[in-house]
């Protein structure tokens, strides 16, 4: 089971290859909304399904799906990485 | 010949508040249901209120006790834990994208606070159009408020008032389909549905032949169903009946919407340019079915007129992350509805519109903007081609 740093390293790797900002400005307090126009809903749960997809593609598959009631309240970076933690139960 | 307005209005935007937010969950938890009454017991007001002022409690606190058991203490440990070593990466990774150093404005500006903002449960909007029922966006993300204005024309001697807006009650029927597939075909994951009234009254003093008195009552139904190529597809119906307030003329119609979701291709959800720059696209395919049974005072209508038009609706927003433009959004929408019958009228429907924006608080409470309309607006087809300027405060 990989770590929680190893976990939040590669959500960082994934945020930057979907929304396209480099790693280094991508932070936990990063809001979903103002700075990546995540702005409903739809495009959280979407966020959530990217992320699935990017974890796999890397190699490190999430064992279950992203609780996508939860994402959709997820207002910063720091609750996403909550979620996923939570999805591999580190 | 095209006319310039200069408009002072101000516009109004009350938001919902989640279902899931946080002071809800905390209620949920120390509630207790019996008899198909759902109540908080007297011996559970301690707790709340602990829950209530602590955020550590109300989140940790599963079962509302008021403490927390050593379980949960080394739960929200952790989270603590997990929060530093987080920070910790950050700053490594900041450093190493700029420097052995951080300069301290940088990392103020990187690592944001959290920002509140105050919610209503019913919406009062610009127009009866919103991009999902789902979860409605909050009031800093939109500017498009409902708006009482008025213009004085002091070249023409004129006064015009004006509002125009929308009153949504959303979240009516609102139905999971992990909760119940009454409402839910089979494949789709969820299903809402949403009345509303839409109005756009103006009164013009100098020539009362340009008064709009438009009234809208409608109806929005929304599925949705994750796909394999979109991650997120919607699928919205609608009924409307247009009107006035003396219920002269009658309009029926509806329409059939259907609007993709995958961000990581920058559809509902922002993809870096470069700097701090990020660009999002929201298309949309749109098909739209009208019948005029009485005409009333409508111009350019006839009893009798029918039109199908279908099409596309494209928007893109731009905004900054961090800078001197931070503050700055700018927003177009295009669509383009051609009309499929009904050969010898010109129902077309072609509207552009292109707003900069620029909050004045760092909230978005508070925010200028110059909007750029050409075509048939949205709602009630009112040909428009004008700049409005615009002071919106919104809460």
């Amino acid at each position: 089971m990989p770590s929680s740093d190893d976990v939040y390293s590669q959500l960082k790797d994934c945020v930057s290859e979907i929304t396209k900002i480099p790693r280094g400005e991508i932070t936990l307090n990063d809001s979903l909304s103002g700075d990546y126009g995540y702005k409903d809903g739809p495009s959280r749960r979407s966020f959530a399904i990217s992320l699935e997809r990017c974890f796999k593609k890397h190699g490190m598959t999430i064992p279950k799906k992203l609780d996508r009631d939860k994402m959709e309240e997820a207002k910063k970076l720091k609750n996403v990485r909550d979620i996923v933690f939570t999805a591999f139960g580190v | 010949m095209w006319q310039y307005r200069a408009v002072l209005s101000i516009a109004l935007v009350l938001t919902s508040t989640s279902a899931y937010s946080a002071p809800d969950d905390v209620i949920a938890k120390c509630s207790e249901t019996k008899n198909g009454r759902t109540y908080i017991p007297k011996e559970r007001f301690a707790a709340l209120a602990k829950n209530l002022a602590r955020p550590l409690l109300a989140k940790f606190d599963d079962e509302c006790k008021g403490y927390l058991t050593k379980e949960q203490q080394r739960r929200a440990d952790k989270g603590a834990q997990d929060d530093e070593k987080g920070y910790l990466q950050d700053l490594k990774d900041m450093a190493s994208a700029g420097g052995k150093e951080i300069p301290a404005e940088q990392a103020r500006t990187r690592l944001k606070l959290e920002e509140d903002n105050f919610d209503l449960p019913f919406l009062i909007r610009d127009a009866y159009h919103i991009q999902s029922l789902a979860a409605l966006p909050k009031a800093r993300d939109d500017a498009e408020g409902a708006s009482i204005s008025y213009t004085r024309d002091n070249k023409g001697s004129n006064d015009i008032i004006a509002a125009t807006g929308a009153i949504i009650g959303w979240n009516v029927l609102s139905v999971d389909s992990k909760k119940t597939a009454m409402f839910v075909p089979p494949g789709f994951t969820r299903s809402l549905i949403a009345p509303g009234v839409e109005f756009d009254q103006q009164r013009n003093r100098a020539d009362p032949t340009k008064n709009v008195d438009y009234l809208g009552f409608r109806f929005i139904g929304e599925l949705e169903r994750e796909g394999p190529i979109f991650d997120l597809n919607y699928l919205r119906y609608s009924g409307y009946l247009k009107t006035d307030s003396r219920s002269d003329s009658k309009i029926w119609g509806g329409y059939l919407e259907w609007q993709p979701y995958r961000v990581d291709w920058g559809i509902g959800g922002g993809q870096n340019l470069f700097g701090p720059t990020m660009l999002s696209f929201t298309p949309l395919l749109h098909a739209e079915y009208e019948r005029v049974t009485n005409a009333g005072n409508v111009s350019g209508l006839t009893t009798g007129d029918e039109y199908f038009r279908a099409g596309a609706i494209l928007g893109a927003n731009m905004w900054f992350r961090y800078g001197l433009l931070r503050n700055l959004t700018l927003a177009a929408q295009y669509r383009y509805l051609p009309n499929l019958t009904n050969a010898g009228h010109n129902k077309d429907a072609e509207y552009f519109q292109a707003t900069v924006g620029y909050n004045l608080t760092s909230s978005g409470n508070a925010a200028i903007s110059v909007k750029y309309r050409d075509g048939q607006t949205p709602g009630n087809g009112t040909t428009v081609r004008d700049i409005k300027t615009e002071l919106a405060v919104k809460f």
